[in-house]
């Protein structure tokens, strides 16, 4: 606590600043750097290039399995991992699925908004080349084991309202047997139910992208190969643009690219403000000493 | 008996079912072959002809399966013949790539293991009577003096891992070809399967053809072995001739559809001539009404003289689209699913009801004045003050109009359809504008108070708290292009100052440990708190009952 009874020195008024500094510092630097853009090296996570291995090598017969469980709160994060990733799926021709949960309307909204645009980029059409399913209700584990079991009569009806058996891409995928892949993009990756009644059991390869304060739950499971692949916070996503721009798939950077560089700024704020913060600890502390001696 | 004590009966044999249907996917009821069939292999005994294949119920998890012909048609089992262990754990995944051979004892049907902890071993059944096999354990190679046998290794230290393999029995002994993942094929010989010898040197120690073939199988020509080997609608033939194998290879049967791709298995010589058994994959036109993937088992017959196959013989032993019936366990998993999501449903609903309920009961009491202060002026008809009624339940009332607009605008603009109309506009303007802003506002304030809180309180103020600074640094700033930046003014081989280095092993290295140990200390107190739920020793859920 701040010291109350004598006048603060130059070090505690520091260390004990009104929050409000704080508050206006930091939207300085994040508008600031938001409206200048400064051009940044984008990280190389490892585990990028495995999802994009990955997705390289995925047969063209099966289809891939989105989970899009993403909200506005993080869109800044995920929604750049939703986009890169079903950019390069688009371009490879392999058809997906994208699944959205009743507890988390803002992922089928949002979701849809990016597949529609990045759709209508690319020629691609809904129902042959891809399909975003009715939200389901989340029941967990057991949610899932129904629906890798049969797409068809745990599905039944598209966002559109038309029946799954009426879309022509879903007449060749009924069960996870026709799934290559599974992405879960998530605030939280939470893949834990899918790796315990769906990876595990048939096999199916499960990669992750998730807010990066979020993604450090997932290593273990990438370690033990469960996951196959992980895009953390926006580095991740903007790792994947860079690889998907790199292969001539699109020509400019996403939303992840543009939200690092600025987020690396906020960081470097955060860390700075907390080594201030410290320094003035210290420094208080050893001009109490003093003062004592 | 209480009606505490029925919940806990019932509770136990719901997870009595649940648990059996984990681990007993093929013995109660269903087909056993309803995912997939393949490897056949083929065997003619006192005249009859007998096929054997795995069958898997879901993948990864085949078990073998018999046909016998009878008036020219092949006739499937209604139960598989041999099944994969429960507890024996070589086998506990399943069976694949079975040969069989007539011996004194009867049939000799050979395997192997699968389990995906476990290395690929082979073993050995045998049977009188060709359907009831009895286990009898591994196949006992021993290997030289260098190689020997180990409890772990009951196969022999066989140099190389075994991908497929192929057993001949002629004149009380055993011949054995071992394919391995390195397409070498080695070769083992003795009286019995417990005594077999493995040769010095590999019969083929370079890869014959570039890709690994989807079947093997050796026969002989007097005492020399010829290999076959079947491709892709291709099988190859190699015999030995002057230090070299000489190919010779023809075209496996077409199926109906040209998309089709065979899968060649077994070879045997019979009475009629040689067949060759396989599966068919259909890669497209597969009908709509089949959930599975479902493959079809061709025969063909060739002439026994210049090695060119006659027309071939198609015998049709799982129809393609056919659906397959799940076994009984399994209808209660899909019914599970479904009650579980009618019951989620519904919990949404009853929610929604109950928020309603309390945000109606809520302007109810306002709009009659109930929480107007005393000697307020009042409102003729004895409403309350507007600007009371707003302090009281103005949330209320703007949530209730926004949740009855939302729900309208929802089913009414959701579809293709509704595009440009009124509800579709309004709907994408209420989500847009409002909710996703207002969504991402209430995160990012998050942030603000994030940065206060860490700049007062994330203090260094013992050496622990050093230690949890250092790392929250360097991995805030190593994942960051920030962090790349900095690492580029650092020689490439200072790693221990590269942060994004440092960053990715503190959390795929001490981060991942740490989080295991905590996960595995959380799901060992999930076992047991499950566990006496299960069995009835937890009181604390049935407090309410009785």
């Amino acid at each position: 606590m701040a010291p109350e009874n004598k006048k603060r020195s130059l070090w505690d008024r520091i260390q004990f600043c009104d929050p409000r500094i704080l508050y206006a510092l930091f939207a300085v630097v994040v508008i600031g750097f938001e409206m200048i853009q400064i051009k940044m090296p984008v990280p190389n996570p490892i585990w990028v290039g495995k999802l994009y291995d990955r997705i390289e090598s995925l047969p063209p017969d099966k289809a891939v399995l989105i989970d899009c469980d993403y909200g506005a709160g993080n869109r800044g994060e995920c929604e750049g991992q939703f986009k890169a990733v079903i950019q390069h799926l688009f371009a490879r021709n392999i058809k997906f699925m994208v699944v959205t949960w009743t507890t988390n309307v803002e992922g089928q909204k949002l979701g849809r908004q990016v597949l529609d645009e990045v759709a209508k980029k690319m020629n691609k059409v809904d129902g042959e080349d891809y399909v975003m399913f009715q939200a389901i209700v989340n029941a967990g584990g057991v949610t899932l084991q129904s629906l890798a079991k049969d797409i068809h009569g745990f599905v039944v009806k598209d966002i559109n309202g038309r029946d799954l058996n009426e879309i022509p891409m879903m007449k060749n995928f009924r069960s996870i047997a026709d799934v290559s892949l599974i992405y879960r993009v998530a605030y939280s990756w939470g893949g834990i139910p899918w790796i315990g009644f769906v990876q595990s059991v048939y096999g199916t390869p499960l990669a992750a992208g998730s807010a990066g304060i979020e993604s450090s739950t997932a290593y273990p499971y990438l370690d033990s190969g469960q996951l196959c692949g992980l895009l953390a916070g926006a580095a991740g996503a903007a790792a994947y643009e860079k690889r998907v721009m790199e292969a001539g798939i699109v020509n400019e950077t996403g939303i992840g690219t543009k939200t690092v560089s600025v987020q690396s700024f906020a960081t470097l704020f955060v860390v700075v403000s907390i080594l201030i913060s410290n320094f003035a600890m210290f420094m208080s502390k050893w001009q109490s000493k003093r003062g004592r001696a | 008996m209480s009606k505490r004590n029925v919940l806990k009966i019932i509770a136990f044999l719901v997870g009595l079912y649940f648990f059996l249907e984990y681990i007993l996917p093929e013995k109660v009821g269903g087909e056993f072959d309803s995912y997939e069939v393949g490897s056949p292999v083929c065997v003619e005994k006192d005249g009859k002809k007998l096929q054997f294949y795995v069958g898997n119920y879901y993948k990864g998890r085949g078990i073998i399966g018999r046909m016998v012909k009878s008036a020219g048609k092949w006739k499937k089992d209604q139960k598989p013949c041999l099944q994969r262990s429960l507890f024996l754990k070589f086998d506990q995944y399943g069976l694949i790539e079975p040969d069989v051979a007539v011996t004194p004892e009867g049939l000799t049907l050979l395997y192997l293991g699968q389990n995906e902890k476990e290395p690929v071993l082979c073993y050995a059944v045998s049977s009188d009577d060709g359907q009831n096999f009895r286990k009898k354990g591994p196949v006992v190679i021993s290997t030289n003096d260098v190689f020997k046998t180990f409890e772990n290794a009951p196969n022999g230290q066989i140099p190389d891992r075994i991908k497929s393999f192929a057993a001949d029995y002629k004149g009380s002994s055993w011949d054995v070809y071992l394919f391995t993942m390195t397409y070498r094929v080695w070769h083992a010989a003795g009286p019995d399967l417990k005594h077999l010898t493995l040769d010095a040197q590999p019969l083929v120690s370079t890869a014959l053809l570039e890709k690994s073939p989807n079947a093997f199988d050796v026969y002989k020509e007097g005492d020399a072995p010829v290999l076959v080997y079947v491709m892709d609608r291709e099988i190859v033939e190699f015999r030995q001739g002057g230090g070299n194998w000489t190919p010779k290879s023809w075209k496996a049967p077409a199926g109906n559809g040209t998309n089709d791709t065979v899968y060649a298995g077994g070879r045997m010589d019979t009475s009629d001539g040689t067949l060759y058994l396989g599966t068919k994959k259909m890669q497209k036109a597969r009908p709509i009404d089949s959930p599975y993937e479902t493959t079809l088992c061709a025969v063909s017959l060739r002439d026994k003289g210049d090695g060119e196959p006659l027309a071939p013989e198609m015998t049709v032993y799982k129809k393609v689209g056919a659906s397959p019936r799940p076994t009984y366990l399994s209808y209660g998993t899909e019914w599970a699913g479904k009650f579980l999501t009618v019951v989620g449903s519904f919990a949404i609903f009853i929610a929604m009801i109950n928020l309603m309920l309390f945000h109606g009961k809520k302007i109810y009491q306002s709009a009659l004045n109930y929480n107007a202060p005393v000697g307020e002026e009042k409102l003729p008809g004895g409403g309350a003050p507007f600007r009371n009624f707003l302090k009281n339940a103005g949330y209320s009332a703007v949530f209730l109009i926004f949740l009855a607009v939302m729900i309208v605008c929802a089913l009414k603009g959701q579809t293709d359809e509704a595009k440009g109309t009124i509800w579709k506009t309004s709907f994408d303007f209420l989500f847009n504008a409002i909710q996703a802003p207002m969504g991402s506002a209430v995160f990012s304030m998050i942030t603000f108070y994030m940065i206060s809180a860490a700049y007062r309180s994330f203090k260094v103020r013992s050496l622990e708290a050093g230690f949890l600074m250092a790392a929250a640094i360097v991995c805030m700033v190593g994942q960051m292009p920030i962090g790349e930046l900095l690492a580029s003014l650092v020689p490439e081989s200072w790693k221990l100052l590269q942060l994004p280095w440092l960053s990715s092993k503190l959390l795929s290295v001490l981060n991942a440990a740490a989080y295991r140990a905590v996960l595995i200390g959380t799901l060992i107190g999930s076992v047991a708190i499950s566990l006496r739920i299960w069995l009835g020793l937890d009181n604390s859920v049935y407090s309410s009952v009785d």
